[in-house]
């Protein structure tokens, strides 16, 4: 129980951290929000109106204490460049963004998972040539060009999936399966390379240890040997990859999302800082944070579950 | 375990995959009453009171209505006002308004709604003015129900066009969330980051440009690879796309071409040295090879530009300017000499850096500068910096930007008037500031024109920049979508297209 | 060295890696034309004698272009990754290693670095000490710290209580010794395969920092920067796109393959 106040603690103190820095990061910035929306077509008349229907005559550092004085009673505040609620325009963005996320490492542990264990049980043999080249060769291409060569093939020359948009679920789950289909495999794509490397690399650190000595020289198959122990074992860096990848991709994808037009936590990024939407980053930030820290979280538990010799202290 | 997921992966893509799947599929187009194209930005607001953005313009303008519009020639046309008069003096308008028109949300259009939507615009009624358009405005009288008398407190020849901003129902607060206007189009949704949807307005007053196409969905699209990609597998049914990608597209689209009035420039600070130096910054116009700028550029698709005026503007426009500084190497050397830069000198482009086309330009015209020894820096900032440090406080050497066209010569050329707080050119010359008041309230058209004329020709003889050219709007439609209307503003017009039954 | 060279992954990334490096070599003296000079009659061509890997929008020599841009790649990919490494790696022992309460602080500054939006901290670094080489290395290095800090935990957390070390520590050896000359060779495989991917990441971040205009400034021939530039030109001249990735990709493969090879030897020797 002391085990998670202490991290709740942690993760407060983190989640102030985070918040200060960009805080203080956009003091730094250049850059008037107003200025920015209306651009350089408006009158003096036009930005005072809107600077004043946005708060942002008050000073900085009283529209940030109103802003964590918000967030204490759960109020995420206002979007500048949108005028919606942050937390809803949050909360739309996540739709999208963890269902891509979803897909995303599913494909990429049905992939992963599976060509790396084969990779390195045959290590020497010649199936692993082509399936390493491949791997390297999806690891070593940049997501964007993977995403506009599938569309290029399966929305182009095929018409088969849709290249832009997003369809809710509310629609159908198979339209909206559709309509993320090739962003998740341009990303699963990307992510199971990684994945196989470090499934291949464990697994094999893990077969030159003794006790796999041990046990095939006790007769055990090759299989069970593999499946029963050196999977388990190997699984650390395994379950460690994962987290930061399911943690870069719930931060949203931001070329991806960019190429495929989706409406998810990515674009909300790159558009809360080039806008200079302080409540709209400070909300993604929050965001972020936590999930990364959830998912470290859930990694340390996922450790001490495969391998008891970590403890949580 | 696994086999059953990978299993069940198989199944899901094979019936994602397969096209029987509710009889649709993405490359089969949909029903004709629908018409799907872009916008390159989210809309800045959908008030059209707070909203300045083109972009926005563009579209909200299908719903939006003023008491004038204008016509594909830029040419001022009876909208809400059927005819109007302008005193001798300049100060007084009177507009007589159509009568039969609805509001969107059913309410009928007549001169309350006129003082109503003028009262919040000049601050008569709320004690601040949204804009300095109307800022002028002293008293809006409506003797009937159909008659609005405006009065100014200075004569104002650029006041008849800012007419054409929309008119909102008396009293209705919500146009930032749920936009109401008269237009042909009305307003059904905006998703943040998605599209704006439009149906057409069965009840519009005017047959002759009553819509025809059911609804419109305006995709917020930013990349231009997908808004190819999106034409190609038929996502899309009109979009704007680049030179480069309009060649990939011609057989399969039709793409229309026209000049959109945009001002594009290599900016120069004439208050610092050595730009404040009139010679330097005539060598720089003889320096820059403007041909290689709209071919390398802008693939071609690009009027050649000696002064801040796109020909668009008809007769306003003057054509004395036209190659004015030629490209010339040698003279531009002679000049620099001249000024004592013989050795040449080195200074900074600022560029914005989400500008591709901007930032094209920059690099040409390093190379043509290269070429007469002098070292031009590129140096890409954010939009939000480009905006504050070069547009607003004017702290830069030279930049690379294009200014959005206006109907109005006097709002085009007020950026170059020395007390203008937008001026980041920091020109200073008082007879150009004389002829542009003269002309403001000038009531002569012909007189006016001249005065214009005569702007833009001292601009061009002081090389305040170097202009460079008006980018080309090109649109790509489908084959069988017709009735794409250019206009010199940035105005996409619905109304006016039309699905054409396939004859084969 | 022998023995490394008998092995097909390391042999074909050190042949890959020499090609690389002699390209970079000779950029220094010569290319075969000046890497911004433009020739706009002839942009967008495809590979020819002329021209060997054909001309960009501008009619840019591509060949002369990769060449000084793989010098550029190198410079930031091994700076981000050397230095990322090495304050991951010291981070992450002591951390991993010592754990208790010196553990949660450090893993509590790694974690706000790592929530972080990537591009967000670039920004700060690049707004408030302005744009170039130098700055876009120090960020891109920053950037990488905390993921070799939690692959060093990770393994070190596993290591500190296996018997090696006990053994090791019963012999009175001290900390630093067990740290850096017991553990290190045990999980330098994961950080080498970590580095090599990072390699990777560190070149990718550099073109999305270009692509913002917070990186290498056009018209110096990053790969980044012509990676982001030829995008648009993908359908029109897929050539194009495909040099900056291609010469990308053999890096990261390079970089991968001799990552492979060491482990596969070293594994074998055990």
């Amino acid at each position: 129980m002391r085990y998670y106040l202490r991290k709740l603690i942690g993760l407060l103190i983190t989640l102030i951290l985070v918040s200060l820095l960009t805080f203080l990061v956009f003091q730094v910035l250049p850059g008037d929000p107003a200025l920015i929306i209306l651009g350089p077509d408006a009158d003096a008349y036009q930005l005072e109106a809107l600077r004043a229907s946005l708060n942002l005559d008050m000073s900085p550092l009283m529209r940030y204490l109103s802003w964590v004085r918000g967030l204490f009673s759960g109020d995420l505040g206002t979007s500048i460049r949108y005028g919606q609620s942050v937390s809803s325009l949050i909360g739309e963005g996540l739709k999208v963004t963890s269902l891509l996320a979803l897909y995303s490492m599913i494909l990429t542990v049905l992939i992963g998972i599976p060509v790396g264990l084969f990779l390195a049980s045959h290590s020497r043999k010649k199936y692993s040539i082509p399936l390493s080249v491949l791997s390297q060769i999806s690891l070593s291409v940049p997501s964007f060009c993977m995403g506009i060569f599938l569309i290029s093939i399966f929305s182009v020359r095929l018409g088969l999936l849709p290249s832009v948009g997003y369809t809710p679920l509310s629609e159908g789950f198979f339209k909206s399966f559709k309509s993320l289909l090739l962003p998740s495999l341009s990303v699963a794509i990307g992510s199971s390379a990684i994945l196989i490397r470090y499934v291949r690399v464990s697994v094999l650190k893990e077969n030159g240890r003794d006790y796999v000595r041990t046990a095939r020289s006790k007769g055990l198959t090759r299989f069970r040997i593999m499946y029963a122990h050196v999977l388990k074992n190997s699984l650390i860096p395994v379950i460690t990859i994962l987290g930061i990848l399911t943690a870069d991709i719930l931060g949203g994808s931001i070329i991806i999302e960019n190429i495929f037009t989706l409406p998810g936590i990515g674009r909300l990024i790159t558009v809360s800082i080039s806008s200079r939407d302080l409540p709209l980053i400070q909300g993604l930030v929050l965001y972020l944070a936590l999930i990364v820290v959830i998912c470290n979280f859930v990694v340390d538990l996922i450790y001490s579950l495969v391998d008891p010799r970590i403890r949580l202290r | 375990m696994k086999k059953v997921l990978i299993f069940l992966f198989t199944v899901l893509l094979a019936v994602s995959c397969s096209k029987s799947d509710g009889g649709e599929s993405p490359s089969s187009y949909v029903q004709p009453s629908l018409v799907r194209l872009t916008m390159p930005s989210e809309p800045d607001s959908l008030d059209p009171y707070i909203s300045t953005a083109s972009d926005t313009e563009a579209v909200m303008h299908n719903v939006y209505e003023g008491l004038v519009l204008f016509n594909e020639d830029g040419e001022i046309v009876p909208g809400l006002a059927e005819s109007w008069q302008i005193s001798d003096d300049g100060l007084e308008y009177t507009f007589h308004l159509r009568e039969g028109v609805t509001f969107h949300n059913g309410k009928h259009f007549c001169s309350e709604d006129v003082a109503y939507s003028y009262g919040l615009l000049s601050g008569l009624t709320t004690g601040s003015s949204l804009s300095s358009r109307f800022s002028t405005i002293t008293e809006i009288d409506t003797p009937d129900d159909y008659t609005v008398i405006i009065r100014l407190a200075s004569a104002n020849a650029a006041f008849l066009e800012a007419t054409r901003i929309a008119i909102i129902p008396s009293g209705y607060r919500e146009c930032a969330t749920s936009p109401v206007g008269t237009g042909p189009y009305k307003f059904i949704e905006y998703v943040p980051g998605q599209r704006i949807v439009l149906e057409r307005n069965d009840l519009y007053y005017d047959s002759s440009r009553a819509g025809r196409i059911e609804r419109a969905e305006v995709y917020i699209m930013t990349d231009e690879s997908a808004i190819v990609t999106a034409l190609q597998s038929g996502q899309l049914d009109m979009a704007q796309v680049t030179g480069m990608d309009a060649e990939i597209l011609e057989g399969k689209f039709t793409i229309h071409s026209n000049p959109q009035n945009m001002v594009c420039l290599f900016a120069l600070n004439n208050a610092v040295p050595p730009f404040n130096d009139i010679r330097v910054r005539q060598a720089m116009n003889y320096a820059v090879n403007k041909e290689n700028i709209i071919n390398g550029a802008f693939d071609g698709y690009a009027t050649r530009l000696d002064s801040n005026f796109s020909p668009v503007m008809g007769l306003y426009y003057n054509s004395d300017v036209e190659n004015y500084y030629p490209y010339d190497p040698v003279k531009a050397k002679e000049l620099l000499a001249e000024a004592g830069y013989e050795r040449g000198f080195s200074f900074t482009i600022t560029v914005p850096a989400n500008y591709q086309q901007h930032v094209n330009t920059a690099q040409i015209i390093a190379e043509d500068l290269k070429a007469v020894g002098i070292d031009a820096r590129l140096q890409l900032v954010e939009w939000g910096a480009w905006l504050e440090d070069v547009y607003t406080n004017g702290n830069y050497e030279t930049t690379v930007v294009g200014l959005t066209g206006k109907l109005d010569p006097y709002e085009i050329l007020v950026r170059f008037v020395s007390d203008y707080s937008r001026n980041f050119f920091h020109y200073d010359n008082s007879e150009f500031d004389r002829l542009i008041k003269e002309a403001m309230v000038e009531s002569d058209e012909s007189e006016r024109i001249r005065l214009y004329k005569d702007c833009q020709m001292i601009l061009t003889e002081d090389a305040v920049c170097v202009w460079t050219c008006d980018p080309n709007l090109v649109i790509a439609t489908r084959k069988d979508l017709k009735g794409y209307k250019a206009y010199p503003l940035t105005f996409t017009d619905i109304s006016s297209l039309y699905y054409e039954e396939e004859t084969s | 060295m022998a023995r490394y060279l008998k092995n097909l992954s390391f042999l074909i990334g050190v042949v890959i890696l020499s090609i690389m490096f002699a390209m970079l070599f000779i950029s220094f003296f010569h290319t075969p034309y000046d890497v911004t000079a433009m020739d706009l009659a002839h942009k967008l061509e495809r590979p020819s004698g002329e021209h060997l890997l054909g001309t960009d929008q501008f009619g840019r020599d591509i060949l002369s272009r990769v060449m000084k841009g793989i010098e550029v790649s190198f410079l930031i990919g091994l700076t981000a990754v050397a230095s990322g490494l090495l304050l991951g790696l010291a981070i992450g022992s002591v951390s991993g290693y010592f754990g208790g309460k010196l553990d949660e602080a450090v893993m509590k500054v790694i974690d706000t670095l790592m929530a972080f939006p990537g591009v967000l901290l670039a920004m700060m670094l690049i707004a408030v000490f302005g744009n170039g080489l130098l700055n876009t290395m120090t960020a891109l290095s920053v950037m990488a710290i905390p993921r070799f800090a939690r692959i060093a935990r990770s393994g070190y957390m596993e290591y500190r209580d296996s018997d090696f070390v006990k053994a090791e520590r019963i012999r009175g050896a001290g900390s630093f010794r067990i740290m850096y000359l017991h553990i290190l060779p045990n999980i330098m495989s994961e950080l080498v395969a970590t580095a090599s991917l990072s390699f990777a990441s560190a070149i990718m971040a550099e073109a999305g920092l270009s692509y913002l205009g917070l990186g290498m400034q056009p018209p110096s021939p990053s790969l980044g920067i012509m990676l982001s530039e030829a995008q648009d030109y993908m359908l029109r001249a897929p050539w194009y796109v495909l040099i900056p990735t291609v010469t990308i990709a053999l890096l990261v493969i390079a970089f991968n393959l001799i990552g492979d090879g060491l482990q596969e030897v070293s594994g074998g020797e055990r």
